[in-house]
């Protein structure tokens, strides 16, 4: 029997009016290997961000072993009344440009010339009635329930989690990003001791000795003693991977470990990666690599515009994909 | 007439002063330079202080003060010159009741250490510190935003972050201008003779007018002060090599034999 480690429930971020994610739930068990494909902008990183707040989520729930460490049930997004907010501000810019287009008119007749007391009058009126129009301009505020907010506060306990715990969470949910991130003032093998030594509190000497077991099982321990300047894309990403592993996670997460890679080198990240999903690590892989995802993965996530469109076993999603999205973007591929 | 056996003359004659002069501009520029550059970090720190709504009220307050204080002091420190901030300085102690002529340090080496050196010591501190805070600013932001998520996403709090990852990187980004201000340093510290600090300057501008000799006594004080700035230079490029990883090697013609062999 299989144990849950990771618990995502309607987790939804929202960048001001755009949603990037919509109420995502998700169990990850022990062992497992989750790929989450998508297309570009869709939501992917963003969620995978999300688990280890990186980036802070708008609302939902993150269970990291029965430890709750993100809960916000309501935000103060779903207490805006949008549709008559964006109405407001459509009719708000209509209104602007109206009265300018107005002004505008009594002032060219003005430099051409035509001035008598009426147009003079008809300016200071326009103008007036500019200002005026500017000076209410439509704002979010207005349309904020605050009453059902306050209450919705009031019901739910207020939840916060010190930063330290924060750390604690990320030291155990550890990720891979596209673009490396390796220390760039750092040799290679103490890219992998420094969390492990201030983070842990382990010894120098016992951090080396898991950084080379773990570089060696990333086939980099003739490398040690490089910069990361010094290596191939390829080289940079299995550093990282051996980097995630010394810290001995529960869960990895790879952000695109592959996209900044030429196809040379993202066989080499991949069969690392291979093996770690067979040696039992619990892995979510965000990625564009569909044999990957076909072969490695036990579950697989089909994400659009911050929803989850499709998920299952890998064989169905790609043998029988049920929605005319998924449909789609396979054949794309 | 001028007369260059007088330039040999004068420097051999007072060449006890000289010595002294010498030892105090590196000492002001090498101390200004590199407290200030610590000074200077916490002043970029400062300026970078983000008031979240989130903070209780008197944090708030407390970091838009520290903040505040922290952009005056740069504004202030950078749009005056050094030498009235060292007559402000005087007077200003002064009026406080502090006379630096008072101070006497229990030991002498070369006739350096007095009051008016430890005047212009704060004096060129303070001042390198708010320049050394735009230095290290600009280091900071040149600094990949990934190697801070790289750190956190691995645990690091972020005092972790800064100390081992991002300000060692910015450090080695701003090393160039950070070795300019050391340079800067070396000549702008003839400004504080002005508060009879007796760096070279002082020294020179004394044993021109005791020998009557001017033009000799500055072309001296010239020459110094460009083997001083050579050495400094040629310092900070070995440091630089030496924290790229590069080996260093302390013959200066080393890379034109090797060129050389090669043909």
């Amino acid at each position: 029997m299989s144990e849950t480690i990771l618990e995502i429930k309607n987790l939804a971020k929202f960048f001001g009016k755009t949603k990037v994610l919509r109420d995502i739930s998700l169990n990850v068990e022990k062992g497992d290997v989750i790929a989450i494909i998508g297309p570009s902008g869709s939501g992917k990183s963003t969620f995978l961000r999300c688990l280890n707040l990186l980036e802070e989520p708008t609302r939902g729930e993150l269970i990291f072993k029965g430890e709750t460490y993100f809960h916000i049930i309501k935000c103060k997004n779903d207490f805006v009344d949008y549709e008559a907010y964006h109405k407001a501000l459509d009719a708000y810019e209509e209104e602007l440009v109206r009265t300018e287009d107005n002004l505008a008119i009594y002032q060219n007749l003005k430099i051409e010339g035509k001035v008598d007391d009426s147009l003079n009058k008809k300016i200071a009126k326009a103008k007036k009635e500019f200002k005026e129009v500017r000076k209410h301009p439509v704002q979010k505020i207005d349309f904020f329930d605050s009453k059902s907010y306050e209450e919705a506060i009031k019901n739910t306990p207020k939840f916060s989690i010190s930063n330290k715990e924060i750390n604690k969470i990320r030291s155990k949910i550890n990720m891979v990003f596209q673009s490396f991130n390796l220390f760039e003032n750092k040799r290679v093998i103490d890219n992998c001791c420094l969390a492990p030594v201030k983070v842990l509190k382990m010894s120098n000497a016992e951090a080396k000795e898991i950084a080379i077991k773990e570089l060696t099982a990333v086939n980099m321990q003739d490398r040690m003693n490089y910069y990361p300047r010094e290596l191939s894309g390829g080289q940079k990403q299995r550093v990282a991977i051996a980097r995630a592993l010394c810290m001995n996670p529960e869960v990895i997460l790879f952000d695109e470990p592959t996209s900044a890679l030429d196809p040379e080198m993202v066989d080499e990240v991949l069969n690392v990666m291979k093996k770690l999903a067979s040696e039992g690590r619990t892995m979510i892989v965000v990625t564009h690599e569909m044999n990957f995802a076909k072969n490695v993965a036990n579950k697989v996530i089909f994400m659009d515009k911050g929803y989850v469109v499709e998920s299952g076993n890998p064989k169905d999603i790609f043998e029988n994909p049920k929605t005319d999205r998924l449909k789609q973007f396979l054949k794309m591929n | 007439m001028f007369d260059w056996g007088k330039i040999g003359k004068i420097f051999v004659e007072n060449s006890d002063l000289i010595w002294s002069g010498i030892a105090t501009t590196v000492i002001l520029s090498l101390f200004g330079t590199f407290v200030g550059l610590i000074l200077g970090i916490f002043l970029a720190y400062g300026k970078n202080i983000k008031v979240r709504d989130t903070d209780i009220f008197i944090i708030k307050i407390l970091k838009r003060i520290l903040k505040g204080f922290c952009v005056g002091y740069s504004v202030v420190l950078r749009g005056t010159p050094m030498m009235v901030q060292a007559l402000i300085f005087k007077y200003g102690t002064n009026a406080l009741g502090l006379n630096w002529e008072d101070i006497s340090f229990p030991k002498e080496i070369l006739n350096v250490f007095n009051g008016w050196f430890l005047a212009g010591l704060i004096v060129i501190t303070f001042n390198t510190a708010a320049y050394m805070g735009e230095i290290v600013q600009s280091g900071l932001n040149g600094v990949d935003k990934g190697q801070i998520e790289g750190a956190r996403s691995l645990g690091m709090s972020g005092a972790q972050t800064s100390l081992f990852v991002i300000l060692p990187q910015a450090i080695r980004n701003a090393l160039p201008t950070i070795g300019n201000e050391l340079i800067v340093n070396i000549k702008d510290s003839s400004v504080l003779n002005i508060i009879a600090v007796s760096e070279l300057f002082y020294r020179l501008k004394n044993i021109a007018t005791t020998n009557y000799a001017f033009l000799e006594a500055y072309i001296i004080l010239a020459l110094i002060y460009l083997v001083l700035t050579l050495i400094a230079s040629g310092i900070l490029k070995l440091i630089e090599k030496k924290l790229d990883g590069q080996k260093i090697s302390l013959n200066p013609f080393g890379r034109y034999l090797r060129a050389r062999k090669e043909i």
